[in-house]
């Protein structure tokens, strides 16, 4: 029987800079949508209460720098995410590219117990912009079934279009996650020293 | 036998499978083989070892240094080798041994059932399994380690512990040339400066421990000889009223604490904070000049500055002194000479890639990339001010062509997030595209390596800033590392674009001005971070804030810091460290107060060479007790020395 205790989900959002990270997080708890977010410096969060299944859990969403060379950093607030949101832009063919490079960067990081099945949720954020639209839906689609059939949502953060959508399947999958994860407290993790090219290994081994 | 075993844990257990999980969400026990984790000494070098239960019988000298986990590491010319192999094979799987020296890392994790475990990561990049401490001990261990090896504490983790390579070599002939007890003083000074703060503390800490194997002799016997005759004590009785009387100060007057592999003893006791005030600012009239426009007394005005900042009306002056636009030396008719040299080259840089066509840009991508990180964050920085309020501004086109130019003035390091924080500011005061692009440079030039790929100089100042708080607040120290916040990441922010986000835009021209005069002190804002957080310490610790909290409550900070009393109270801090009698030698480093090392061995020396044993005040700790780490080579060097 899972226990009734306060559950609280941890949710990291990565992407390329500017695609959104920030104004999807406010559009979510706060309601608000504001062109002018700040760039984002170091990190941060905010949280929010949901009921999941009649349970009520306690969402802390983290917020991060987009540009590459701040994420050597980023391992201290990867840590114990219970899923991981990579948002590209639907206008920038560059964002959807680095889709990959983020979520390896994520696997490395935070290297989560049985990585293959670690909770990614995808957001192809400013279809608002549908004039200039370069990524189709079908191409990030398809990148999201070749990755384990990662969940995939078109949003709009400024119209707050399909951002409730996308977070409840966000807080869904991390509280699955959480629930399989109970006992753990801590997870076994590679020291991966200077070779980020590796793709994560599983810490389990079958010796 | 020729070996010895210098440390060993006993209860240590593998598991012979990973935990697992079963469907039911329990652990399943995994299967344990229990035994001892050694480190081991043989004529060779030191190895750490696992030997399991009930294998110890056979010969421990034919071990091989290598291991791998499916392999045995095995002796072989024992009589009844055969035998041993086969009586022991199953538990011979579990043998581990390597040398010290193959190592890379240590992490010390909490596994499942919250069992402290360690792994060790080798230089060849393999992985042992986890040892898990089911009896505890397992931070023991590591500072056993520390004997051997140095460690730094990874930043970002903190629980991973990474050996420094090579430090050793350098560590040894750093002390040999630190000729403690011959004539060769003149090269100390030298010797400390070139060396990085590491080796200096490590330096230090074989200086303590001289003194304390000198004080407190072992079975040694080479310091035992070196202690009798040079120091013409041959009592043990003496020594032991000695070794009591340092350990008395260590036990008693000082806060021992641990950071980076390195102990920390130091006993702080700075006194009542200075009382200080801040005086007005630099105004017009305060600027005076020679008939060639020449600054009078640059030095002073700086001082008026460091206490009041500058009014505005004088900014546009004075700051292109202050960064380096403008020599202090220059007269009006250089600075015109410079100001249209300034000019053209800007508009040569700004030309240079206002010229690239698009069909050109569409195969220089990288050029690509960087312009459309520009816009989106042009479009993104202090829209609040006047200047940058309306989408039409033509401010927002001029900062665009500022970054863009500053890309092609250092392609090296192009444009990163946190610049356009810097430039906003000096775009409002300067009024002027050109003077605020060279302004802008100058700025760049004094923080460009806190926007580096590498991100080390950040790291560096984070970690130095634990440092800093360690001394003055052990306590608020302690307090961060048991909650997971000792790699200081929370002020990343405020080290990166210099508080630009935690002050208004009044405020944060007043800081700037601060910190860019250099004074009083190396690493200034450094100090403004340590009194800041001094000053909301309590808040963190009284309601107990976890890593998360800590970061929020700090990013939540933003606009509700008092700056006047912020400056105060850094300048306070440095006040407190100059007049300091034992400031530690990687303080000094820090904020660059400078320590006439020799003359501190000088008195170390004089005042064993004449202790009387009786006076108990003749013993005080000096800087040189500030860094404690044993090391087993001191009597290697007493030999040196004889």
């Amino acid at each position: 029987m899972a226990s009734r205790k306060k559950v609280l989900l941890k949710v990291i959002i990565l992407g390329d800079s500017g695609v959104g990270k920030t104004s999807l997080m406010n559009q979510y708890v706060n309601k608000k949508f504001n062109n002018q977010y700040k760039a984002t410096i170091g990190a941060d969060f905010l949280t929010k209460e949901v009921m999941i299944d009649d349970r009520l859990v306690t969402m802390q969403i983290w917020d991060t720098a987009g540009q590459e060379r701040f994420q050597s950093l980023g391992v201290a607030f990867y840590r114990g995410a219970d899923c991981c949101v990579l948002v590209y832009d639907v206008t920038s063919p560059s964002s959807f590219k680095n889709l990959e490079s983020w979520r390896d960067e994520f696997l490395i990081q935070a290297s989560p117990r049985d990585p293959e099945n670690f909770p990614f949720v995808v957001i192809g954020n400013k279809v608002d912009l549908a004039d200039s639209r370069t990524v189709p839906t079908k191409r990030a689609q398809q990148w999201c079934s070749e990755k384990n059939n990662v969940p995939y949502f078109e949003t709009s953060a400024k119209e707050a279009l399909n951002v409730e959508q996308a977070f409840q399947t966000i807080a869904k999958n991390a509280l699955a996650r959480e629930k399989e994860q109970d006992t753990y407290e801590d997870v076994p993790s590679i020291v991966n020293v200077g070779n980020d090219q590796n793709r994560p290994q599983s810490s389990s081994c079958n010796c | 036998m020729n070996e010895q075993v210098e440390f060993e844990k006993s209860e240590v257990y593998i598991h012979d499978k990973p935990i697992e999980e079963d469907i039911n969400g329990l652990l399943i026990e995994p299967e344990k083989v229990g035994g001892r984790l050694q480190i081991v000494k043989n004529k060779y070098s030191n190895f750490i070892r696992f030997l399991p239960n009930g294998s110890e019988a056979s010969a421990p000298d034919d071990w091989t240094l290598v291991m791998n986990s499916s392999v045995l590491s095995y002796s072989k010319d024992t009589t009844n080798e055969t035998c041993t192999i086969e009586n022991k094979k199953n538990l011979n799987k579990y043998k581990y041994q390597f040398d010290i020296h193959e190592l890379s890392s240590v992490r010390r994790i909490y596994q499942g059932y919250g069992i402290p475990c360690i792994v060790f990561m080798l230089l060849d990049g393999r992985l042992l399994p986890e040892f898990y401490f089911y009896k505890g001990g397992s931070k023991e261990f590591l500072y056993a380690l520390k004997e051997y090896l140095v460690f730094k504490k990874d930043v970002a983790d903190p629980r991973l512990w990474s050996v420094q390579p090579q430090n050793g070599e350098k560590f040894r002939q750093s002390l040999y040339e630190l000729s403690l007890f011959s004539e060769q003083r003149e090269n100390v000074m030298k010797k400390f400066l070139n060396e990085p703060v590491q080796s200096t503390l490590l330096g230090f800490s074989k200086v303590t421990n001289i003194l304390r194997d000198v004080i407190k002799p072992t079975e040694s016997s080479s310091k035992s000889q070196f202690y009798t005759q040079d120091f013409n004590l041959d009592k043990q009785e003496q020594s032991d009223e000695i070794s009591d009387l340092m350990d008395s100060l260590i036990d008693d007057n000082i806060h021992s604490t641990q950071n980076d592999g390195y102990e920390m003893v130091t006993k702080v006791d700075l006194g009542p904070m200075p009382d200080l005030n801040r005086g007005p600012a630099l105004k017009k009239e305060d600027i005076v000049f020679d008939h060639n426009g020449k600054i009078l007394q640059p030095e002073k005005i700086k001082q008026i500055i460091f206490r009041g900042g500058v009014e505005n009306g004088s900014r546009k002056f004075i700051w292109k002194f202050l960064l380096n636009y403008f020599d202090w030396d220059s007269t009006d008719q250089s600075r015109t000479e410079k100001r249209k040299m300034r000019f053209d080259d800007y508009y040569r840089m700004k030309q240079q890639w206002q010229t690239i066509t698009e069909e050109q840009k569409a195969k220089f991508s990288l050029l690509k990339e960087r312009e459309s990180l520009i816009e989106k964050d042009v479009q993104r920085t202090d829209r609040i001010q006047e200047q940058f309020k309306m989408d039409d501004s033509k401010h927002l086109i001029e900062m665009k062509d500022i970054l863009m130019t500053y890309n092609m003035y250092n392609f090296d390091l192009g444009y990163v997030q946190g610049m356009s924080d810097l430039l906003a500011p000096i775009m409002v005061i300067m009024e002027n595209e050109v003077d605020s692009f060279w302004c802008f440079a100058g700025f760049m030039n004094k923080k460009e390596l806190n926007f580096e790929m590498d991100q080390l100089d950040i790291k560096l100042q984070l970690n130095n800033l634990k440092i800093l708080i360690e001394f003055f607040d052990s306590k608020f120290s302690d307090y961060l590392d048991k909650n997971d916040s000792s790699n200081m990441y929370f002020c990343f922010r405020w080290i990166l674009i210099l508080f630009k986000r935690e002050f208004s835009f009044r405020e944060i021209n007043t800081l700037w001005e601060v910190i860019w005069t250099d004074l009083p002190c190396k690493n200034f804002h450094l100090l403004i971070c340590i009194s800041i957080l001094l000053m909301k310490k309590d808040d963190i610790m009284s309601n107990n804030y976890g890593f998360n909290e800590i970061l929020k409550f700090i990013n939540d900070l933003s606009g509700r810091i008092d700056l006047e009393k912020s400056l105060k109270h850094a300048e306070g801090l440095y006040l407190q460290l100059k007049n300091y009698p034992n400031v530690p030698y990687n303080i000094c480093e820090i904020v660059g107060l400078s320590v006439d090392i020799t003359k501190e061995l000088e008195q170390i020396q004089s005042r064993l060479l004449s202790t009387d044993f009786n006076e108990e005040n003749k013993l005080t700790p000096t800087s040189s007790f500030h860094s404690l780490k044993k090391h087993d080579d001191s009597a290697e060097l007493l030999d040196h020395l004889n």
